[in-house]
């Protein structure tokens, strides 16, 4: 999420002592550096893009109304993740009938092909991209989390709300799912 | 280079994902640096993690922001009551005109000009319709009118959009401002905007579809207003 943030930028944690001022151009600013991965976050839970962005601004208006709250125990983007996910998997449990058939859906599309037709289509960081797709949510969370959001093992255990040892059991589950699935598309990886 | 063992191995393996995105204290890092130099299976688990990690950036960066999320987060925080001061605030309060202008005052210090009017456009719709009052607030200060009131000119005809995924505002507002178009309304449910084309435009339904639908890179799905 730091990608986002140019050396000699404003620090986030001053932007949010100005939002708890009230200083809205500061919230402008805080908003601009963070729309993207906190919308990207949320997409993941909710996979439809209307809600994503619906999660996303009310995390900022969240962030706005309760800037004042934020103590510093933790990375701003660190607080601003765990809101998102909140908010993200509040919105899923209401569409979840929804979620549910769009899953039976892809796992079809996904049939169409034998694992040599598509082996043979996708070049292998292709096959790669569409099997990290096809992850579990809290697996794909937990990639993203680590390699996209670049948030250590405490900081994703605050945002998931989990201990940290199962962070680490998580990605590695994950990555060994991943394995699995470019197995069943023709592709060894070699590991583990 | 010394051997490790199966469970310094295991430990380490669990970590690796971390060792990769940089953010293990030093001395664990350092650990996994000697330990790769001698053990084949941590040094295929950091190839295949690299490759992870590129796979989940594209995926994550190949996704847009949709063009009007800026737009919406703009009028729901004019609409918001400076912190701590929630229960304070009646809808009249500080007068809706007053409140307008200065949110446009952050907008013009925060905003690039291109956005500024989309923006500005949205919000002070927003406003007024919420409060039933429509007003001509900005005028050509933005390049933006709101909806016709007494006296204005006659509505031309209007249609219903979304934003192409992706859509630059700039390139929106120039083609708008080409056809003599503007955005009268929105975000509406299923983030539909209206536009109105002017009164003297003689095009009717069919010819404005297929000339929005001409741009698919700046909109997605086209409908008829009326």
């Amino acid at each position: 999420m730091n990608r986002t943030q140019t050396s000699g930028a404003v620090a986030d944690e001053t932007l949010l002592a100005r939002i708890a001022g009230g200083d809205k151009e500061a919230m402008h600013v805080f908003y601009r550096r963070h729309q993207k991965a906190v919308f990207r976050f949320a997409l993941r839970f909710v996979r439809d893009e209307g809600a994503a962005e619906d999660v996303a601004n009310d995390v900022f208006i969240d962030v706005y109304r309760q800037a004042g709250s934020f103590e510093g125990r933790s990375k701003p983007t660190t607080w601003l993740l765990g809101m998102a996910r909140f908010k993200a998997l509040s919105e899923r449990r209401k569409r979840r009938d929804h979620t549910e058939s769009d899953d039976v859906l892809e796992a079809v599309e996904d049939d169409a092909d034998t694992p040599e037709v598509v082996a043979q289509k996708r070049s292998k960081a292709e096959a790669l991209r569409a099997c990290i797709d096809r992850l579990s949510v809290e697996h794909r969370e937990v990639i993203d989390l680590v390699f996209y959001h670049g948030k250590a093992i405490k900081e994703i255990a605050e945002i998931a709300g989990i201990p940290e040892n199962t962070v680490k059991t998580r990605a590695f589950h994950a990555r060994k799912q991943l394995a699995l699935l470019l197995e069943e598309e023709g592709i060894d990886r070699g590991w583990p | 280079m010394t051997q490790i063992g199966e469970k310094e191995r295991d430990e380490l393996e669990l970590l690796m994902p971390w060792y990769v995105n940089g953010t293990l204290d030093r001395a664990t890092a350092e650990r996994i640096d000697a330990a790769l130099e001698s053990d084949p299976a941590l040094q295929r688990s950091l190839e295949t993690l690299m490759e992870d990690r590129e796979a989940a950036v594209d995926l994550s960066e190949a996704v847009e922001v949709p063009a009007s999320m800026e737009a919406r987060f703009v009028a729901q925080l004019d609409a918001e009551p400076a912190p701590g001061a929630a229960r304070q605030r009646t809808v009249q309060s500080p007068g809706l005109l007053s409140r307008a202008g200065m949110w446009i005052g952050d907008l013009v210090a925060a905003m690039t000009p291109p956005r500024l009017a989309v923006a500005v456009a949205t919000a002070c719709l927003l406003l007024a319709v919420q409060s039933g009052i429509i007003v001509s607030m900005l005028g050509g200060e933005a390049g933006f009118e709101t909806a016709s009131g007494p006296g204005e000119e006659a509505a031309g005809p209007g249609m219903l959009v979304q934003f192409a995924p992706g859509a630059e505002m700039a390139a929106i507002t120039g083609f708008l401002e080409g056809e003599g178009a503007r955005i009268v309304d929105g975000p509406l449910p299923g983030g539909m905007f209206r536009l109105e084309f002017g009164a003297s435009d003689d095009r009717d339904a069919d010819e404005l579809s297929a000339l929005l639908r001409g741009q698919p890179g700046l909109f997605g799905l086209v409908l008829p207003a009326n």
